[in-house]
């Protein structure tokens, strides 16, 4: 077969392999158990495109966590490059959310195989090391439970190095451009701080890439021109852009996090150790697939390591200088205080002072590791019959590896593996399943197989270095067939499939309106059929009850932020600085706070009268006061009796709702008020039969309008043009690369030429 | 690599140090700056010496990153190298500026070593220049200057000292002072050459793997009466020296007031460098695949240890007895079960990284240049690195109050 048509088949049938596996994700309608991939990313996703479908474009707000929170972080935390470009385009209603969840996933896998096989180019001549890495790295990057440290944190360090190698080899202008473009994205889809250890990961690569080959770099080529200021210019814009969308209108939020300072920093002491695991004996997953944690695993195939010694041992040189130097610096970065990697890094690369899990910094260790394996496998091609006590080396330790696999088995049974591996590792949950022995044994199993196919492949090469190009073929699929097993293991363990009844319910359906605040379990399908299989363990979010949807005084989760107007009726509840909005949890709530709050009374209450008070927090503690005089801020004004009763008993009709508006119809035989008891922010306007009026801050966090005599119709509505812009600009990066994605694919299968 | 950039490279990584102590409130801006200068002193030293011993820039690079890496700001010696390279300098040339450097460097560094030991890196230069056996120059008339210039500056320190007489008495029998200056009375000190985790807070052996799997290739590649020679260098050193410090101990009673510290752990850090020196530039390959197996056992040892401590976490306590028996006060914070395996398993992983670099250098002359790359670039990342987190786990945050 000619080496250009192996290249393309090789190609192709890992594009049919990441086509099989989503469509088993989708025909067999699987979705993760719980923790940070459904809890956030999957719930958010479903929040965007509903609203979206419902045609009110992006939500700018969530009523149903912590009062009505801003959506600003999490439109990057929760979107991603699909979805952002499905937003752009607009969604069909009724689309199902599990389905384009796992297409978004796909997308991503195809961004992370193109820029693998891309990468290979630099380091490989052979079809089947380029096949080995990039089925290896696709195959190992993904984490039911936890997609951003898996998964959104390495996808576009392939092809973005790819690209900024390209210019730092050719001084091609667009290469720089995209490359750039490709990193400037990454906080589309991730946790703030993920993107930014992603940025400085592939940056760091660059930079010893350029050390390293500083001879066979075109010095010439990448003096600086006036094109270069337009690319930086642009990818800034874009940068301005995006850091605008995530941060506009987030100066009237409270955050209050233990270890995070109210700008959201960490000190020295949190970075280096926060959520502990610093413990280099995680890196054995490298080899097991034994992952004892929620939040990341390393697992690389079980012949990887080995193929990687091989490597430095066949191919030693500049580019294994270059991968290992890669491997050491993140390997020990991710060791936290137990190196001076980081140390340095918290005050040389300053935006890391956001970040606090540097444990799951290994993960960035797998690209270039299993690019050392490549440049094995490229060695027992080309190198057939050199290096003879390094491939029995290989072999012997891979044999060792799947002895000991098996070895372990017993030991697993009798719990003392389990116990050993669960010893208290502060924050990061520990993996469900683990606990189970026959899983356990059974990915053991799976790893030993494949070590010891390993072991035999890698001894038939030494003795028949002849064979070498068929051996190599073999311990290609054994490690592409043994990350399709864990993948696909993994994926059984830590996914549950929905019943159709379930499924039907993560098709994209309108914000449903809650006239009251309460702890009754919502009666919804998803409410009753995903709250214990999917979100009783692990991490679970405020945001999760904008899904179920229920609106609880107090979210029975995480509330990572809330506003500050809220914030100031928490305060004045808990008569102290630093509440939090679980004190509105568990115990009843208090009157007349129990009014205000929308939990004695609809959320959308209707006064005679609004006064403006300056101490709203010392009158509504008073014991006369009842909750039914509508206190609003402003310069003190006459008050009546705090004990009389200016509630009008009207009826409120909502004529329409979603996560950005509310509007509703109300009769009054008088000039009043409406109360609206939903976290008031400068961004909200409201209108009174059709004319603006200033939305006040009453009860010190909610919003209220005055209405006319007779009817009214109030429209409620948050309005950010910065932030749907700023959307809109980075959508259409993301909605350009989705396309480029998936050109630069088919073009890899069909082009006939390199 | 020229020279001068191997050289700045280890500038950066102590000036890192410093700058990290500071910017994070560990320690005020000018005992920061006394470390940065005490370091950076000791450092030149080493790298200036070793230049006179290796004609390699990449084993002087080696053995100050050794040197300088593992140095956690011991005052008592940080004069010790630059002091022995201006006696050299004044021994092989006469000149009357490396006498006075000389002496000048003795008495400036008793005035700043700590509890009056200040007699122990002047002898120490002199043991060592006495055993480097070069021929003897003699005085002349320029040489006066330089003496009375000298003698005016051990005046003045012997003036500061006369003043510090007299403190508080703590008294220890003489052969107790011995072991403990020696660092025998808790010999199990010595095995944190292996280990890594720097048990007691007055003095640590380690090195580094890469620094000690070369020292034990050096030694078995020197002949039979270099190794003669520097093994009795090294006793005469030990004990010397041991004995010098108990003497005085018993006699003065300014030392009373410090604890004793171990005088030998620095002098064989020093020792060990030099000699890892000369097994780099004279490795053999049968010597390197010996040591690189050992260091796979010790990595395995180190990690089957660490397991241990996962099931029995009592262990430690054990273990925190043998290092500072009857004195618990001098052991190190790290004392805690979770971050002893961390650092066990930390050390398990560089001896395994130097085991595998030894066994790359030796596999094929192929693998030469990249070895020695991996070597330059990996053995500072090892010896720092445990700097970094000694001195982290070592130090608290000052917190910043009103």
């Amino acid at each position: 077969m000619k080496p250009k048509t192996l290249e393309r088949g090789l190609f192709a049938t890992l594009v049919a392999l990441l086509v099989l596996f989503d469509a088993w994700l989708i025909f067999t309608r699987r979705l993760p158990r719980g923790h940070d991939t459904l809890s956030l990313s999957y719930v958010l996703q479903y929040l965007f495109l509903s609203q979206s479908a419902a045609g009110g474009g992006i939500p700018l707000w969530l009523p149903y966590a912590s009062h009505g929170i801003l959506t600003s972080w999490y439109v990057g935390m929760g979107g991603g490059l699909f979805q952002d470009a499905l937003l752009l385009v607009g969604v069909r209603p009724g689309a199902n959310a599990q389905v384009l969840f796992t297409l978004g996933q796909f997308v991503e896998e195809l961004l992370l195989l193109v820029g693998t096989w891309r990468l290979g180019v630099h380091f490989f001549r052979s079809p089947w090391a380029r096949f080995f890495v990039a089925a290896s790295v696709v195959g190992s990057s993904i984490w039911a439970e936890q997609i951003w440290h898996n998964h959104r944190a390495v996808i576009a360090v392939p092809l973005a190095l790819s690209l900024l190698l390209d210019f730092l080899e050719t001084g091609r202008r667009r290469s720089l451009f995209l490359g750039l473009n490709l990193l400037v994205l990454q906080f589309l889809g991730n946790i703030p701080y993920t993107a930014v250890l992603t940025i400085l990961v592939t940056v760091t690569f660059s930079g010893v890439y350029a050390i390293v080959f500083r001879r066979r770099l075109n010095w010439s080529a990448m003096r600086p021109r006036p094109v270069d200021a337009a690319i930086v210019l642009a990818n800034a814009a874009l940068l301005a852009a995006i850091a605008a969308m995530l941060t506009s209108g987030t100066g009237e939020v409270a955050f209050r996090q233990q270890g995070r300072t109210a700008e959201g920093t960490v000190g020295l002491d949190q970075f280096l150790t926060h959520a502990g695991g610093l413990d280099p004996v995680r890196f054995v997953d490298l080899a097991l697939g034994l992952s004892p944690l929620r939040d990341y695993t390393l697992y690389v195939g079980a012949a990887a390591i080995p193929l990687a010694i091989l490597g430095i041992a066949l191919r030693p040189g500049r580019k294994a200088l270059f991968l290992v130097s890669c491997v050491a610096l993140v390997l020990l970065l991710s060791l936290g205080y137990l190196s001076f990697v980081a140390m340095i890094a918290y005050y040389a690369a300053p935006p890391l002072r956001f970040y606090r899990y540097l444990c799951t910094a290994g993960v960035h260790v797998r690209i270039p590791l299993l690019f050392l394996a490549g440049l094995g496998i490229d060695g027992l091609l080309r190198h057939a019959a050199a290096g003879r006590p390094a491939r029995k080396g290989a072999a012997v330790a891979l044999a060792l590896l799947g002895l000991g696999c098996f070895a372990l088995i017993p030991e697993i049974f009798q719990g003392e593996l389990t116990r050993l591996v669960q010893t208290p590792v502060a924050m990061l949950g520990v993996s469900s399943g683990f606990d189970r022995p026959d899983r356990v044994a059974g990915v053991l199993v799976g790893a030993g197989l494949a070590a010891l196919a390993g072991a035999g492949l890698i001894a038939a090469a030494v003795r028949r270095p002849d064979r070498a190009a068929a051996i190599v073929a073999l311990l290609v699929m054994v490690q592409t067939a043994d990350l399709a097993r864990w993948r696909i293991e993994l994926y059984r363990h830590r996914t549950a499939p929905l019943t159709p009844e379930q499924f039907a319910a993560q098709e994209c359906r309108p914000l449903p309106y809650i006239a009251r605040r309460s702890f009754a379990p919502a009666d919804d399908v998803r409410a009753r059929g995903l709250g214990p299989d999917f979100f009783g363990s692990a991490a679970v979010y405020d945001v999760t009850e904008n899904f179920i949807p229920r609106d609880p005084p107090a979210a029975a989760a995480t509330a990572p932020f809330w506003m500050s107007s809220t914030d100031r009726l928490l305060q004045a509840y808990a008569r102290t600085e630093s509440a939090r909005p679980t004190v509105w949890r568990g115990a009843p709530v208090r009157p007349p706070y129990d009014k205000i709050l929308g939990i004695a009374a609809d959320k959308l209450q209707v006064f005679r009268a609004a006064h403006a008070v300056e101490n709203a927090a010392e009158l509504m503690n008073r014991a006369e006061f009842r909750g039914d005089v509508l206190l609003i801020d402003g310069p003190t004004s006459p008050l009546p009796s705090l004990s009389a009763d200016e509630r009008l008993a009207v009826p409120v009709e909502v004529a329409a709702f979603d996560a950005n508006s509310l509007r509703v119809r109300v009769r009054v035989p008088e000039r009043a008020w409406l109360l609206y008891c939903d976290a008031w922010h400068s961004s909200w306007r409201a209108t009174v039969n059709a004319k603006p009026v200033p939305v006040s801050r009453a009860f010190l966090a909610y919003k209220a309008v005055p209405l006319e005599t007779g009817a009214n119709e109030v429209e409620f509505r948050i309005e950010s043009p910065v932030r749907v812009w700023t959307f809109r600009l980075a959508a259409l990066s993301a909605l350009l690369w989705v396309a480029g994605v998936l050109g630069l694919t088919v073009a890899t299968i069909f082009r006939k030429a390199a | 690599l020229p020279r001068q950039r191997l050289w700045i490279v280890l500038l950066l990584l102590q000036a890192s140090l410093t700058v990290f102590l500071i910017a994070d409130s560990r320690l005020g801006v000018l005992p920061a700056l006394e470390l940065l200068g005490g370091e950076l002193l000791f450092g030149l030293g080493v790298w200036l010496l070793a230049r006179g011993f290796f004609s390699d820039p990449r084993t002087v690079f080696f053995v100050t990153a050794a040197a300088l890496g593992s140095s956690l700001g011991d005052k008592v010696y940080a004069a010790l190298p630059l002091l022995v390279f201006l006696g050299r300098r004044f021994v092989q040339t006469g000149s009357a500026a490396a006498l006075f450097g000389t002496l000048a460097l003795a008495a400036l560094h008793a005035w700043a070593a700590p509890h009056g030991l200040f007699f122990l890196a002047p002898i120490a230069a002199a043991i060592l220049l006495w055993s480097a056996g070069h021929r003897k120059v003699p005085l002349t008339r320029s040489h006066i200057p330089a003496l009375i210039g000298g003698f005016a500056l051990a005046v003045a320190v012997a003036v500061r000292i006369g003043r510090g007489a007299g403190e508080a008495p703590e008294p220890m029998s003489w052969g107790r002072a011995f072991l403990a200056f020696v660092g025998l009375d808790a010999p199990a000190g010595f095995l944190d050459l292996f280990i890594g985790i720097a048990p007691r807070r007055d003095a640590s052996c380690y090195v580094g793997y890469l620094t000690l799997a070369f020292a034990i290739v050096g030694l078995a590649r020197l002949d039979r009466r270099m190794e003669v020679r520097s093994l009795a260098v090294g006793a005469t050193l030990f004990l010397g020296l041991g004995l010098l410090a108990a003497t005085s101990y018993v006699l003065l009673p300014s030392l009373h007031s410090g604890r004793p510290i171990s005088v030998v752990a620095p002098l064989l850090k020093l020792f060990l460098a030099f000699l890892a020196g000369a097994g780099l530039e004279n490795a053999s390959r049968k010597a390197t695949a010996a040591v690189a197996t050992g260091l796979i056992c010790l990595a395995i040892a180190l990690s089957a240890a660490s397991l241990r401590l996962q099931v029995e976490p009592r262990i430690p306590d054990r273990a925190a007895a043998l290092f500072a028996p009857g004195a618990p006060e001098v052991l190190s914070p790290i004392f805690q079960s979770s971050t002893v395996c961390e650092f066990l398993d930390t050390s398990a992983l560089w001896a395994a990284v130097a085991a595998g670099l030894l066994f790359l250098l030796r596999s094929r002359p192929r693998a030469m240049p990249l070895a020695m790359a991996l070597l330059l670039f990996l053995h500072p990342l090892d010896v720092f690195s445990w700097k970094f987190r000694t001195t982290w786990v070592r130090t608290a945050r000052e917190v910043q109050t009103r």
